[in-house]
């Protein structure tokens, strides 16, 4: 990538970020075909922007805030598609283990469905909520950080940030108990 | 409870990702191209209505004025 002040060029951002995006769009959408989808046209608005990117914000940022107004859009259409009944089920990937310290098979399924629950708990969240939920954990983006790319105040996200882990906090908690 | 990073975990990207991305360009200026020439029908199509009505309508202006103006001049209520 180019180390001075000018605009990079389309090549170098899809090398820069293409494995970047194409995870932010695999974790909020959840699902493989999904996720290319929103990548293409992530890089597709990227393109048809890069002339205008007057380097106000930091290149990264300004790929996320296109890729978050695009998952948005997606996880939108996602929700307006279950309301009618077409439901996309969450991709095998999303049922692995996390730990690999399970001694038995029972320990092993066990944790399967606690996966599986929480990613439903995290898709049952407010798209706002899910987009800030993602940036921080994935990326380990910063709230200044997660706040530009959302276009929205500091606070508001730290609000996004806490409702969400509440939400699932108690989604999980709910889990347990049962 | 024990805490779990779900996002830790490695994803399996697509081999054909990046040409695909790269592909980009040439992908939006054909879309470019596919817009410019469904513009161009659909413009063509409504200007051939326009065109069609046009000419319907001054037909039938032409009717009417020759039923009147053969009314005027046959009838024997012309004053």
């Amino acid at each position: 990538m180019n180390t001075n002040n000018t605009t990079p060029t389309f090549e170098e951002i899809v090398q820069a970020y293409d494995t970047k995006v194409y995870k932010l769009c695999w974790y909020l959408l959840k699902n493989r075909s999904d996720a290319q989808d929103c990548t293409q046209d992530i890089f597709i608005a990227i393109y048809q922007a890069l002339p205008k990117f007057k380097q106000e914000s930091s290149l990264g940022t300004w790929i996320y805030r296109i890729s978050c107004n695009k998952c948005y859009e997606f996880l939108r259409r996602k929700k307006r598609k279950k309301r009618f009944g077409i439901h996309v089920p969450l991709d095998d990937f999303f049922a692995q283990t996390v730990s690999s310290h399970q001694e038995n098979p029972e320990e092993i399924q066990l944790s399967k469905e606690q996966a599986i629950y929480f990613w439903k708990a995290v898709e049952r969240l407010p798209i706002q909520q899910q987009l800030a939920y993602t940036l921080f954990h994935l990326e380990g983006m910063s709230y200044q950080q997660i706040a530009a790319a959302l276009e929205t105040s500091l606070s508001a996200v730290e609000s996004l940030l806490f409702r969400a882990r509440r939400q699932l906090a108690k989604e999980l908690s709910f889990w347990q108990t049962n | 409870m024990q805490r779990k990073n779900y996002y830790a975990k490695n994803i399996e990207v697509p081999d054909n990702l990046r040409e695909l991305l790269l592909q980009t360009p040439m992908q939006v200026s054909k879309q470019k191209r596919e817009f410019t020439i469904w513009i161009t029908v659909i413009l063509l199509l409504v200007s051939f209505n326009i065109g069609l009505y046009l000419q319907q309508e001054t037909k039938q202006q032409e009717h009417a004025t020759a039923d009147v103006y053969q009314y005027l001049t046959q009838t024997s209520y012309y004053p």
